[in-house]
């Protein structure tokens, strides 16, 4: 009788691998800008998943319980090797410029502002890159990335903001005090994003 | 650039980079042995994560733990150039491994002593599926990798009674892994193809 609830539950968990393992991969790369530490995040994830699982399986949504987990596994990981590395007060492009991605870098060589773009992302500290990857990869709501970070709205809209903010000033398109800047900003932190 | 503009932008761009995922991270990270914690049993909860701790520190073989081991084992020790398989008197296989220059013979050894195996180097045995069926819990299985260069073997100890009937254990070293390699361990489902019966 215990096997066949081990097996029932491993072949939810199964099922539960086969769907999200590619999500979170994708989602942990945009946060790890790494191969090689996506994979070990998204490890850790399912394996923290898979020690809760009773819990888990039991929530409206098990993916989004994976999904804070990585995250914030992603965060407290690029946390930790800033504070050995210093890698923070080394400024914007450390990342690529230590662990380059060529096969990423070489598709990218044609699409300049893309490729701006990915440079800026890459040097953004790790909570700001999850908050711009939560708001427009994973086009989730300002209250729901709040929820998964464990902070507050407002937090999350003035984050997103320096963030966004930081990037098009890279771009060449809006330093600060641009107009199209302020009204970006504006509408960001206001949470009335037009798509 | 508007406001519509750049976040058009910024979701290509952040699309774009996310499509960079290889499929074969997927396929590495849903071929792994996970042992998710059944619901409310304490006992086969107990049990199983003790089997998850076996499989897990056979898979933590990967070759950045860094274990050498200290001395090669010393009961009914089969030498070669590349590697000693010993069978210890608590029924335990021990593998010593200086290099993996014979694979099938190494493959053959741990057959003989009667551990279903499949061990390859450079590449996975496609022919090789994960096991799916109840994990064994000793937790004796585990080893290290020695350090690139170092004189001293890497080292793998088999507890045979953790791995369960229809099942066999999977070796393959040197797998190209974003410009270096990896080992990978785990159990599998034991097959001709696979492990050889």
């Amino acid at each position: 009788m215990h096997w066949l609830r081990a097996d029932t539950t491993r072949r939810e968990f199964e099922r539960f691998v086969t769907e999200q393992t590619d999500q979170l991969l994708r989602t942990a790369y945009l946060m790890a800008w790494d191969l090689a530490e996506t994979e070990d995040l998204v490890q850790e994830t399912l394996l923290q998943v898979a020690r809760r699982w009773a819990k888990v399986a039991a929530m409206e949504h098990p993916a989004a319980y994976a999904r804070k987990l990585l995250v914030n596994l992603a965060i407290d990981t690029a946390q930790k090797r800033a504070r050995r590395s210093g890698e923070l007060t080394a400024g914007g492009g450390a990342d690529v410029t230590d662990r380059p991605d060529h096969r990423a870098e070489r598709d990218l060589d044609s699409v300049d502002t893309q490729a701006v773009l990915l440079d800026v992302l890459a040097g953004l500290p790790a909570r700001q890159r999850a908050i711009i990857v939560l708001r427009y990869w994973e086009d989730l709501p300002e209250a729901e990335v709040a929820a998964i970070l464990g902070c507050s709205t407002g937090t999350v809209k003035s984050t997103a903001s320096r963030g966004l903010a930081r990037l098009r000033e890279q771009l060449g398109h809006g330093p600060p005090g641009d107009p199209a800047l302020a009204d970006f900003t504006q509408a960001t932190t206001d949470g009335k994003v037009t798509r | 650039m508007n406001t519509d503009e750049f976040e058009d932008n910024l979701r290509e761009t952040l699309a774009h980079r996310a499509a960079g995922v290889p499929a074969t991270a997927g396929d590495r990270l849903r071929q792994r042995t996970y042992l998710p914690r059944a619901h409310g049993r304490a006992a086969l909860a107990t049990a199983m994560t003790a089997g998850a701790a076996a499989v897990a520190a056979v898979a933590a073989l990967a070759v950045t733990a860094l274990a050498p081991a200290s001395s090669p084992a010393s009961h009914q020790s089969h030498t070669t150039q590349a590697w000693t398989v010993s069978k210890e008197s608590n029924g335990d296989i021990v593998v010593l491994y200086w290099s993996l220059r014979d694979p099938a013979g190494l493959e053959a050894k741990l057959r003989a002593y009667g551990v279903p195996s499949s061990v390859t180097v450079g590449h996975i045995n496609p022919a090789c599926h994960r096991y799916t069926g109840p994990i064994l819990k000793h937790g004796r299985m585990g080893g290290g990798v020695s350090a690139p260069g170092s004189d001293r073997p890497s080292r793998l100890v088999i507890d045979p009674s953790d791995i369960p009937p229809g099942a066999g254990l999977q070796i393959a070293v040197n797998i190209p892994y974003h410009g270096g390699v990896r080992g990978l361990t785990g159990v599998v489902q034991a097959t001709p193809a696979c492990t050889g019966r």
